[in-house]
């Protein structure tokens, strides 16, 4: 290490720029500034004075790569720290001017939901985590007056599918759910989830019809034998149909 | 092949897994009585309120309403009033029931987008006032996205309905 001061000096240039990050982008991604971060060096497009200001003192200070590593873990630390400080003070009401365009969202996610046979409470979650991207459960209980016990239940299957990330709160005994990433990553991100699940249901049922051609005689296989390969004929009819649309100029644009 | 069928226990053990699966997996998000009668219609094809109720311990109201639902919606249809008097229903075809919904809701989709639509030019006018408040950047974001799903919907639905047409339902 150049001296200890040096690392100091970088550490605190880092804070400010973080800190500047947080305060100035109404719609902030963890995973984007890490991601700038670790591209610091190899790819310095980032115009703010406090970055300049870093990469001038990189590189009068000529760091080991051991060094840039360390310098690089150091900043994703405060990231998290500091990120859990902004959520915690981020206000999650809008003012009232906002509320009828937030109120006009959540109603087509509720209609949508329901179209696709959905419960309410699950397409409100999803809607409210859309436009405020983070909430834990108590901001999504004050937003939607529905109980702890429904929101819970409903947050389950969306954690467990991927599309919603829980994380704990640092200092705090709560957690934290969030829909990463914009509009164009989550359509994507929705895409390859959706083509990543017709592979996995693909692959059960066939291994469910190796296992029924074991039960010879047994009463009701003909019948589910010929219901799973009606099964096997939509999956591959929706294979066919999300390789369109991932294909589909539409999706490449976003 | 009789239309209503006892299955052996390791077919019937078998069955739930399936359920289960297209429950958790295929019928993410939907309402549990709906969801769990329309895949046990996936398993058996043919069935009656009555072995509705024995193989899901729903009461017979709420399976009563979910069979209505599905009516109206075509997935399943009555066949006839079987010997003991109970109306036999039975599933379009897997894919049918599989797809059907999801078609129909693609369409109301398709012209809820014009809702959005119009709230983000009611938003675009009041930008000047709006722009400052806490929100406006992600509420108008997502109106934006939404507002542009209309050319992916109508590919999706084009895809659709060429593998309705594709479908041989009996």
């Amino acid at each position: 290490m150049s001296s200890e001061k040096t690392f100091e000096e970088l550490v605190n240039v880092g804070q400010k720029i973080i800190s500047n990050y947080f305060r100035e982008n109404s719609v902030v991604s963890v995973k984007e500034l890490k991601q700038k971060f670790n591209n610091i060096l190899k790819n310095p497009f980032w115009t703010e004075e406090k970055v300049r200001e870093m990469l001038h003192l990189l590189s009068k200070k000529n760091l080991s790569s051991q060094e840039q590593e360390a310098l690089i873990r150091k900043m994703e630390e405060m990231i998290d720290e500091l990120y859990s400080k902004y959520i915690k003070d981020k206000p999650y009401l809008l003012p009232k001017e906002m509320k009828k365009y937030e109120q006009g969202l959540i109603e087509f996610f509720r209609k949508t939901g329901d179209l696709k046979g959905q419960s309410e409470v699950f397409s409100t979650i999803l809607g409210y985590l859309m436009i405020h991207k983070n909430l834990t459960q108590e901001q999504l209980r004050n937003l939607s007056n529905y109980s702890k016990g429904a929101i819970s239940i409903n947050l389950k299957p969306l954690v467990k599918s991927g599309f919603v990330k829980k994380k704990l709160i640092k200092g705090e005994r709560k957690y934290l759910y969030s829909l990463e990433g914009k509009m164009g990553e989550l359509a994507s991100h929705m895409g390859l989830f959706k083509a990543e699940l017709n592979r996995d249901s693909l692959s059960f049922i066939n291994r469910k019809m190796e296992e029924l051609a074991l039960y010879e005689g047994e009463e009701g296989k003909e019948r589910l034998t010929n219901q799973l390969l009606g099964i096997l004929n939509y999956l591959n009819m929706q294979k066919k149909a999300l390789m369109t649309i991932l294909q589909s100029e539409y999706i490449k644009n976003l | 092949m009789k239309e209503i069928q006892e299955f052996g226990p390791n077919v019937k053990k078998l069955e739930r897994e399936v359920v289960q699966f297209i429950q958790e997996n295929l019928f993410i998000g939907q309402k549990n009585a709906f969801s769990t009668i329309k895949s046990y219609f996936i398993t058996r094809k043919y069935l009656t309120q009555g072995l509705l109720e024995k193989l899901t311990d729903f009461s017979r109201g709420t399976i009563s309403q979910e069979i209505n639902t599905m009516l109206t919606l075509g997935i399943i249809e009555k066949k006839r009033t079987s010997s003991t008097g109970e109306i036999i229903y039975a599933l379009k075809s897997v894919e049918y029931g599989f797809l059907h919904g999801f078609l129909n809701s693609t369409k109301e989709i398709n012209s809820l987008t014009e809702d959005v639509f119009r709230l983000k030019q009611e938003m675009e006018k009041e930008k000047q006032k709006l722009t400052d408040h806490e929100g406006f950047d992600e509420i108008f974001e997502l109106l934006e996205a939404f507002s542009r799903t209309k050319p992916l919907l109508s590919l999706l639905l084009d895809e659709l309905e060429r593998e309705m047409e594709n479908l041989n339902v009996e």
